[in-house]
C-alpha cells in the first residue's frame, strides 16, 4: 500500500498539471474561431502514418528482407496470407496520402507563416518529418526489390555518382560492400522499420510538446 | 491541443469548444480519410511488378507522383551541371526551409503585408506543381509521338518471322534464342508497344552503354516486330 501510494506521488510529481481538472478544462476550454478544417492536415498526416505503422507491422511479419526472397515474400503474402494484398495496398495508399497531407499541412503554414518566431522549433521539426517522409518513401520503394526497386536504386546511384567523391555509389547502394554482391534490402529494411520510425517518433514528440505549448498559430 | 496561454476563442468572441465542436471536425475528417484509404486499398489493390533483372534494360523507370517534380527537374541538369540538380539545389531547398523563420521577421502574419515569403512560397509551391505536370504529359506525348496501326494477326505473323531474322541471335523468347540480351518472353506485361518501337528506333534510349544496334527495318516491319513482342506477355 505504502509503495502503491509512493508510485502515485511520484507520478503525481512528473506529471505537473492538476490531471482530471486540467483535462477537462483542456477539454472545454474555447477555441479561436480561425481554426478551421484547414487545421485538421497535421491530424490527418499522423492519422495515416498511424496506419502505415500497422500495416507496416504486419507486412513485416512475412517480409523477408534478403537479396532472393525480397520480392518472392511478397508475392507470398499477397497469395497466402489473410487480407495481404489488402495490407499492402493499404500500406501503398497510406504512403500517397502522408505525403498529399503533410504537402497540405506545410502549404497551409507557409501560408499562414506559421513557421515564424515564437514557433521556430516547430518549424524545424516539421521540416525534419518531411525530410523523414521522404526518406521512408525512397526506403519502402525499394523494399519489394522489383523492376522499380531496381531502377530506383540505379537512378539514385547515378544521381549520387555526379558528386566528386561519391563515385562508386551506384555500386554501393546496389551491392553493399560485401565481396559476394549481395543487394543490400536489409539494410533498407532496417532503415525503413526501424531507424525513420525511431527519428519520426522523436521528432514527432518535439512537433505536438510545442503545438501544445504555443498553441495554434493565427491566421492571415 | 490547444494552450491556455493560446489566444482564447472568448477573446475571438467565439463560443465554441474543442469538445465537441472541434473535436467532431476532426473525428468526421480523421473518419472520412480512414474510409477512403481502406476502400481504395480495397478497390484499386497495387499490382507487383515483376522481379528485378539487373540484365533487362527494356523497363522505363518512372517514380511515384510525388517525386515526378525532381525527376523532370533533373532532366535540365545534364553532363557537369547534374551534380547542381542532384546536390545544390536540393541543399539550398532545404537550407531555405531551415532559415525560413529566421528570414522571415516581419511581425504581421498577414500574406498582403509579407510579399516577400508570399511570392517565394507560392514560387515553390507553382515550380512543384508545373514540374509535375509537365512530367506526366512529356510521357504521355512520348508514347503519342509514334502513330501505330491496329493489331491484326498478319502482323504478329510476320513480327514473330523479322523477329527470329534479326533479333533471336541475341534475345529469347519462350526458352529460344540467344542469351546476350534480356530474354523478351514476357515484354508485353514491362514496356507497352509504343515503347518497344523507340528502342527499336533508338536502343539507345534505354541505356547509354547498351550494345543492340539499331536494326534496318521498314516502318511496316517495325510495326509488325512491336505487334508481335507487345502480346508477348
Amino acid at each position: 500500500m505504502i509503495r502503491r501510494t509512493g508510485i502515485r506521488m511520484w507520478i503525481e510529481t512528473q506529471v505537473v498539471m492538476s490531471e482530471k481538472q486540467q483535462w477537462c478544462e483542456r477539454l472545454f476550454s474555447p477555441i479561436p474561431e480561425w481554426v478551421t478544417w484547414l487545421y485538421c492536415f497535421g491530424g490527418l498526416t499522423l492519422l495515416v502514418f498511424l496506419l502505415q505503422v500497422l500495416s507496416g507491422i504486419y507486412l513485416a511479419m512475412f517480409f523477408q528482407p534478403s537479396p532472393g526472397e525480397a520480392w518472392a515474400s511478397i508475392e507470398f503474402i499477397e497469395k497466402n496470407i489473410f487480407l495481404g494484398k489488402f495490407a499492402r495496398s493499404l500500406h501503398r495508399w497510406g504512403a500517397f496520402l502522408m505525403v498529399l497531407f503533410l504537402l497540405a499541412h506545410v502549404f497551409r503554414t507557409l501560408l499562414h507563416g506559421a513557421f515564424r518566431a515564437p514557433r521556430q522549433l516547430n518549424w524545424l521539426s516539421g521540416v525534419m518529418l518531411l525530410l523523414l517522409t521522404a526518406a521512408f518513401a525512397v526506403t519502402g520503394y525499394l523494399l519489394p526489390w522489383d523492376f522499380r526497386a531496381y531502377w530506383a536504386v540505379k537512378t539514385m546511384g547515378n544521381w549520387i555518382e555526379a558528386l566528386p567523391l561519391f563515385s562508386g555509389a551506384t555500386d554501393w547502394l546496389l551491392h553493399g560492400d560485401t565481396l559476394n554482391g549481395i543487394v543490400p534490402v536489409g539494410r533498407w529494411f532496417v532503415i525503413h522499420t526501424l531507424v525513420l520510425p525511431a527519428a519520426a517518433c522523436a521528432f514527432l514528440t518535439v512537433h505536438f510538446f510545442m503545438v501544445r505549448k504555443l498553441g495554434v498559430a493565427e491566421p492571415m | 491541443m490547444m494552450n491556455r496561454d493560446a489566444p482564447s476563442a472568448t477573446q475571438a468572441g467565439n463560443p465554441g469548444s474543442f469538445y465537441p465542436n472541434h473535436l467532431f471536425v476532426e473525428s468526421l475528417a480523421a473518419l472520412a480519410v480512414f474510409a477512403a484509404t481502406v476502400l481504395a486499398a480495397y478497390v484499386w489493390q497495387v499490382p507487383l511488378e515483376e522481379m528485378a533483372d539487373p540484365g533487362d534494360t527494356t523497363y522505363v523507370p518512372r517514380p511515384e507522383w510525388y517525386f515526378l517534380f525532381y525527376f523532370q527537374l533533373l532532366k535540365y541538369f545534364e553532363g557537369p551541371l547534374v551534380v547542381v540538380g542532384t546536390f545544390f539545389l536540393p541543399l539550398l531547398t532545404l537550407t531555405l526551409l531551415i532559415l525560413l523563420p529566421f528570414l522571415d521577421t516581419s511581425p504581421t502574419t498577414d500574406i498582403r503585408k509579407r510579399p516577400c515569403a508570399a511570392a517565394l512560397s507560392l514560387a515553390g509551391v507553382v515550380a512543384v506543381v508545373a514540374l509535375t505536370a509537365l512530367s506526366v504529359v512529356e510521357d504521355e506525348s512520348h508514347v503519342d509521338k509514334i502513330v501505330l496501326p491496329p493489331i491484326t494477326e498478319e502482323q504478329i505473323t510476320a513480327g514473330r518471322e523479322i523477329f527470329n531474322k534479326f533479333c533471336m541471335l541475341c534475345h529469347a523468347i519462350d526458352g529460344k534464342g540467344g542469351f546476350m540480351a534480356p530474354d523478351l518472353t514476357q515484354i508485353g506485361s514491362r514496356a507497352n508497344r509504343a515503347y518497344i518501337e523507340r528502342v527499336i528506333i533508338n536502343p539507345q534510349i534505354v541505356s547509354q552503354t547498351t550494345i543492340m544496334s539499331v536494326i534496318p527495318l521498314s516502318d511496316a516491319e517495325r510495326h509488325e516486330v512491336s505487334a508481335f513482342l507487345s502480346r508477348k506477355k
